[in-house]
């Protein structure tokens, strides 16, 4: 335990340490994150192949740009330039993908920001750091050459076997100071091509307006040989991504995003953070949320101690409660037909994404041919995406087949089936099996004479089938475990609003200590004989009515576990002098004019702080006196002991005011007490306000002394008002 | 460019006369136009006299030539001017250093020109000369007046030479501390010059051409030389009025040299040898590409693109001669706008950026161009929820006095960001309020913009927008008393877009209409 008394530290760390050592290990909670882990580190894995996919052209061709700078200059220039590559819109994800594999004969030499305050150590920084990158060759006469001439570049390239070229990479080009840039790209200029100097610079700032135009003079420019490149980003990424990550038939998902989290992921990347390393948290945050709150999704990944650890009971029990009652009860029955369920959910879901797949396939077609089947906002992949997950794409398959219908020209007719078989063609066998039927009914089409194919029979038949396909997953057993379903995106996680939380948390401090109740079922629920005898053929509305009860006796069971908590807090909450003291100097502010002066507002704030130590006062007397009492007599003890809140007002008031009375002729020594009570009230005063200047709660104003000025003006609910009104 | 330069006969002569006989210790240059030429000419210059042996002089000339930017210490200022006299020198195996102070730099100067005369029966003289003087002034400002005086500090036979964009009492230190030097004003080049020393340039360039690996190396074939002097006429013809620096100009006419002449080296059958065109293909090639150099200058010159890119996205059509003159289409692909011919998708500007952030940039270009006391006539509502805009339209009243700047031309206005997320609120509660997913916990009209503006993502992408310099931060970063001020660094242009795609009616919100 660190000495919280020494003045000399600013901060302390007190590590966790469980209330006691024989805290059971929840081995749910162990099984379910150990399902979250495995799980997303698959999809984490799926989403770094398909972004190095986006990636893959621009790094090569910033790569080929690398190679040929020095090769491909333009013959008749006045004079050599300095090759500048510029890379906008970057993000870490894509400056790794780009520094994963250099180009070789390359020396890299990184630039930050922080590395170049001023000229000479910035060029002291890129020196060094070639010269580091090679260290047999940079036993270097120190004398010689200052750290920061260039000369000792020089002098260290020619004493190379080899000729590399020297790679500066540039990172956070805005952040450099200009006029120290300014020096450094020109005395690399004056060197090149003996020296093969390449820049490769990332900047955060989209390619227009240019920030390398508008900061830098046309003398600097005209030294530089600028090649701009940019990272792919917007609307058209996410598509991108998406489809290829999640909604590809042949990929092998273990959760499946349901439509809710994919509107929320959508909505945060399209309106807050298009940057893909924010998408990545967003499906993350998902893959928690899921873990976190749905109790059967251990089950993803079953332990495989599932069935012989009694720890597992209570998550067996609940699988049960969820399946029809004439399921045996047997632990290895269950997982039989957990497994079973779970096969029914991927092939569905396999279909589905197909389904998806078809339908983008057509849509695609029909926009490349010149078509414009859908408005032009539900032709994004990800609404077509959320709709189809919604089950509201009917109209969209009717309007794409309708289409197909039309379709004449036999060439045209030709590509599309081409198409559709390129889709099949490339599932996984397992699925292409299933499909059998459809994947024949098209290669016989396609192996037809042009012109005897049926477009309209084609047309009908597509609709029909792809709407077979999309069916909502919902419906099937189970589904909770392996889909996020309509499960709202935790957008309050990744985007809170600093105003509200600040202004809840000091109004209403207690509801952030409440415990959060956990989705595993902690308790055995009841056996399951003492149920009512299931009707013999429970029909699906009984089966509800079932579950529903089911949920609500866990519930009961659950919150008779919080009560106590919630008790507790709503016993503190009766009164604003148990409250912290910024809360307090908050409410206090709250009731203020615009103006506040700091002499009213420290009597207000000492007026319930006075309430509060006369509580404490009364506490302890009731205390000290009831084990008084308990030694003298036993019969009393439970009426005086029973509440000191509000039961019996008038009596038991008069009662308590006496006792303190008593008390403090008792102490005798009253006056020191309240002397060092006004100090302490000071102290916290002053502590209450700074904090909430600190928040930002204060404005100082010169204009009148001893006053603050408010700054924010907040209605509070109605209920909080007559609470304070009480006071 | 290792070919002589024409114009600057009467410079050279100067200058060789003065360095081969009584030079005068301190000479300023001064070259305001196109002072790389002048160097290189200087350099010539001295080459020529230190090496040539032609020259009946008893003398023995060293010459350093050094680049005040390059200089920023004085510790690189030593060793450079050192290091150079000494590479001249055969004397290897020097081990002191003569660079921590002016005096054991002049030592040094001494110990080197002593050590040149043992070795030489002719007369030693040192040359310095130093490119960018005036950048002296910013680093090592100190060393002026010694640089200047180190004909007497060093009592050696040495001359030193300034070379610089601006004129000597720009830079001079104060109280006459510095003697006065001898000064040689360089002449700006004429057009026929230019156009000579451009074309005599073209035997040394098709060379050159010819043994790189460049997949231009054919468009400088020898044949083409009389070409490539009506070439550089059409270029100089076009460009001369705005640009006098030749080296410019040369740049200009590398990047479209290889469309020129690509009609005509497609034309001709590969195995021929001569590719000289007929006086009319000549002309009617001059006339076909003469507009496309205007397009060539504007983006060239300011270096919105670079040659070679320039160069590969205009490449003409290779049946453009064949083509009737009423057919005929000027071959400029694209009109020499921003980033043409670099590697950038349409989409990648700033309307790739987040939705959010776009309503940011377009808060910002309002906050700063409204005064601040015109907000709530722009953004407040009456309670009969009708917007009440009562702009004023500022009436010039066109007697008295100067008439006032629009606040458009006078630049952006610092605001606090509190006034820029009141009027992202107000800008969101007009104009986004349809896109926004459902929210049925919000009840009261407003909270969901309330709770929207003071979100984190807002203040991220505040903070993400001053790293672009899309935003300017105006008060210190480590002050937290008081709300940070920033000014908006988009134009109105950009702005206008930027509105344009949100839908909103940036020209109604604007206090003085443009």
């Amino acid at each position: 335990m660190p000495n919280l008394d020494d003045p000399s530290q600013t901060s302390f760390y007190i590590p966790y340490a469980p209330e006691s050592e024989s805290e059971p290990e929840n081995k749910l909670q162990e099984a379910c994150i150990a399902a979250y882990k495995t799980s997303w580190t698959k999809c984490l894995h799926r989403l770094k192949t398909s972004i190095a996919d986006l990636y893959r052209p621009t790094v090569s061709s910033i790569a080929h740009s690398i190679q040929t700078a020095y090769d491909d200059a333009l013959p008749g220039l006045p004079y050599p330039e300095l090759p500048f590559i510029a890379v906008h819109n970057v993000s870490a994800l894509f400056i790794n993908a780009v520094l994963a594999q250099p180009p070789g004969g390359v020396i890299l030499s990184h630039l930050y920001p922080s590395d170049a305050p001023n000229i000479a150590t910035g060029m002291k920084n890129l020196i060094s750091g070639f010269l580091e990158s090679n260290l047999a060759s940079a036993k270097r006469k120190s004398t010689r050459h200052a750290a920061h001439d260039i000369s000792l570049l020089s002098w260290w390239y020619t004493s190379l076997q080899s000729e590399p070229r020297l790679l500066v990479v540039m990172h956070d080009l805005e952040q450099f100071d200009s006029s120290v840039m300014q020096d450094l790209l020109y005395i690399c200029s004056t060197r090149i091509p003996q020296l093969p100097l390449i820049f490769l610079v990332f900047l955060a700032s989209p390619p227009t307006p240019s920030f390398i135009q508008s900061t830098y003079p046309r003398t600097t420019l005209s030294r530089l040989r600028v090649q701009s490149f940019s990272v792919q980003t917007g609307r058209a990424v996410l598509d991108h991504i998406l489809l290829p990550a999640f909604f590809s038939p042949s990929i092998d998902s273990d959760l499946m995003l349901g439509p809710a989290a994919l509107a929320g992921i959508v909505d945060h990347y399209t309106r807050h953070d298009s940057s893909l390393d924010a998408l990545i948290t967003c499906v993350q945050l998902v893959h928690l949320k899921h873990f976190l709150v749905e109790p059967l999704s251990l089950l993803v990944h079953p332990p495989s101690e599932l069935t012989t650890d009694p720890a597992y009971r209570p998550i067996l029990f609940f699988l049960h409660s969820r399946l029809p009652p004439s399921t045996p009860n047997e632990p290895q029955a269950l997982l039989d037909i957990l497994t079973e369920h779970h096969t029914t959910f991927v092939t569905k879901s396999r279909s589905l994404r197909l389904g998806l797949t078809l339908l983008r396939t057509l849509h695609t077609f029909l926009t490349f041919r010149g078509y414009k089947p859908l408005h032009s906002h539900s032709g994004h992949v990800a609404s077509t995406l959320i709709a189809a997950l919604r089950g509201q794409v009917t109209r969209e398959v009717k309007a794409l087949s309708t289409y197909v219908r039309k379709l004449r020209n036999a060439e045209v007719i030709q590509d599309l089936l081409d198409d559709l078989h390129g889709v099949f063609s490339s599932l996984p066998s397992a699925v292409r099996e299933l499909q059998e039927d459809a994947r024949t009914k098209i290669a016989l089409l396609r192996s037809a004479e042009p012109g005897e194919v049926d477009t309209a029979e084609f047309g009908e038949w597509l609709a029909a089938y792809i709407h077979n396909l999309i069916q909502p997953l919902e419906q099937l057993p189970l589904w909770d475990i392996w889909y996020t379903g309509s499960s709202p995106f935790p957008n309050e996680l990744i985007n809170p609003s600093t105003h509200a939380s600040l202004t809840a948390g000091l109004l209403r401090p207690f509801d952030f200590t409440l415990p959060i109740p956990s989705p595993l079922p902690q308790s055995l629920p009841p056996p399951i004989t003492t149920d009512p005898p299931p009707p013999l053929s429970p029909t699906v509305s009984d089966l509800q009515a079932q579950l529903e009860l089911k949920i609500k006796i866990n519930e009961a069971a659950e919150e008779e576990d919080g009560r106590n908590a919630t008790a507790a807090a709503a016993a503190a909450a009766a009164g604003l002098h148990n409250f912290p003291d910024t809360s307090i100097l908050f409410r206090r502010y709250l009731d203020s004019g615009k103006l506040i002066n700091i002499y009213d507002w420290y009597e207000s704030f000492r007026a319930v702080l006075d309430v509060q130590r006369e509580e404490r006062e009364r506490v302890r007397r009731l205390r000290a006196k009831g084990k008084r009492k308990e030694k003298g007599k036993e019969k009393g003890r439970r009426s005086r002991t029973a509440s000191p809140t509000k039961k019996g007002k008038g009596k038991q008031k008069a009662v308590v005011d006496e006792e303190i009375i008593e008390g403090r002729e008792e102490d005798g020594a009253g006056e020191l007490d309240d002397e060092a009570w006004q100090r302490e009230v000071q102290a916290r005063f002053v502590r209450a306000l700074h904090e909430l200047d600190y928040l930002g709660f204060v404005k100082h104003t010169g204009r009148r002394v001893e006053h603050v000025a408010r700054v924010v003006f907040d209605v509070r609910d109605e209920d909080e008002e007559e609470g304070t009104e009480e006071e | 460019m290792d070919t002589s330069i024409f114009g600057y006969e009467d410079f050279v002569q100067e200058l060789s006369t003065l360095i081969l006989t009584y030079p005068p210790p301190f000479v300023y240059i001064y070259d305001p136009i196109a002072l790389r030429t002048t160097i290189s000419v200087i350099n010539k210059i001295i080459t020529d006299t230190s090496g040539d042996d032609e020259i009946p002089s008893n003398l023995d000339i060293s010459f350093a030539n050094i680049d005040a930017a390059t200089c920023f210490s004085q510790r690189l200022l030593f060793d450079t001017i050192l290091g150079s006299l000494l590479d001249l020198g055969s004397d290897e195996d020097v081990t002191e250093r003569w660079n921590d102070s002016w005096d054991s730099f002049i030592h040094g100067l001494r110990y080197l020109h002593s050590k040149k005369r043992e070795n030489s029966t002719r007369d030693v003289r040192f040359v310095i000369s130093i490119e960018q003087a005036h950048r002296l002034k910013e680093k090592v400002s100190e060393s002026i007046i010694p640089l200047s005086r180190l004909n007497e500090l060093s009592q050696i036979d040495i001359t030193i030479i300034f070379i610089s964009q601006t004129q000597w009492q720009d830079m001079k230190p104060i109280l006459g501390a510095s003697p006065e030097p001898y000064y040689i004003d360089v002449k700006p080049l004429i057009k026929s010059d230019i156009i000579k020393t451009l074309s005599s340039r073209f035997v040394f360039i098709s060379q050159q051409a010819l043994t790189s690996s460049s997949k231009y190396a054919l468009c400088y074939d020898p044949s083409l030389n009389q070409l490539y002097t009506h070439y550089i006429t059409m270029i100089c013809d076009v460009c001369f009025p705005f640009i006098h620096d030749i080296d410019e100009l040369a740049y200009i006419a590398a990047a479209r040299w290889p469309g020129f002449v690509k009609p005509i080296l497609s034309s001709s059958p590969p195995d021929s040898d001569t590719v000289f065109p007929s006086e009319d293909t000549r002309l009617r090639l001059i006339r076909l590409f003469n507009p496309t150099v205007t397009s060539a200058l504007e983006s060239l010159h300011p270096r919105l693109t670079n040659a070679a890119d320039w160069a590969a996205a205009n490449e003409p059509e290779t049946n453009i001669l064949e083509q009737s003159f009423g057919q005929i289409h000027s071959p400029v692909t694209k009109p020499g706008g921003a980033g043409a011919g670099t590697t950038q998708q349409p989409d990648a500007g700033l309307s790739s950026l987040p939705r959010m952030t776009k309503f940011i940039l377009v808060a910002s270009y309002i906050a700063s161009t409204n005064p601040p006391k015109s907000d709530l006539r722009m953004f407040g509502r009456g309670l009969d929820e009708k917007k009440r805009r009562r702009r004023v339209m500022k009436t010039q009243s066109k007697a008295k006095g100067p008439s006032k700047v629009p606040q458009h031309l006078l630049g952006p206005n610092p605001f606090p960001i509190d006034r820029m997320i009141a009027i992202l609120g107000a800008l969101l509660e007009e104009n986004d309020v349809d896109s926004r997913p459902p929210a049925p916990e919000f009840t009261i009209p407003g909270e969901y913009t309330d709770m929207e503006v003071s979100r984190v993502a807002i203040s991220s992408a505040v903070m993400e927008l001053a790293s672009m310099h899309l935003l300017l931060r105006t008060s210190p970063p480590d002050r937290i008393d008081g709300p940070p001020s920033f000014k908006s660094a988009i134009s109105q242009d950009t702005a206008l877009a930027l509105a344009k795609q949100l839908d909103i009616p940036l020209n109604d919100l604007l206090w003085e209409t443009p």
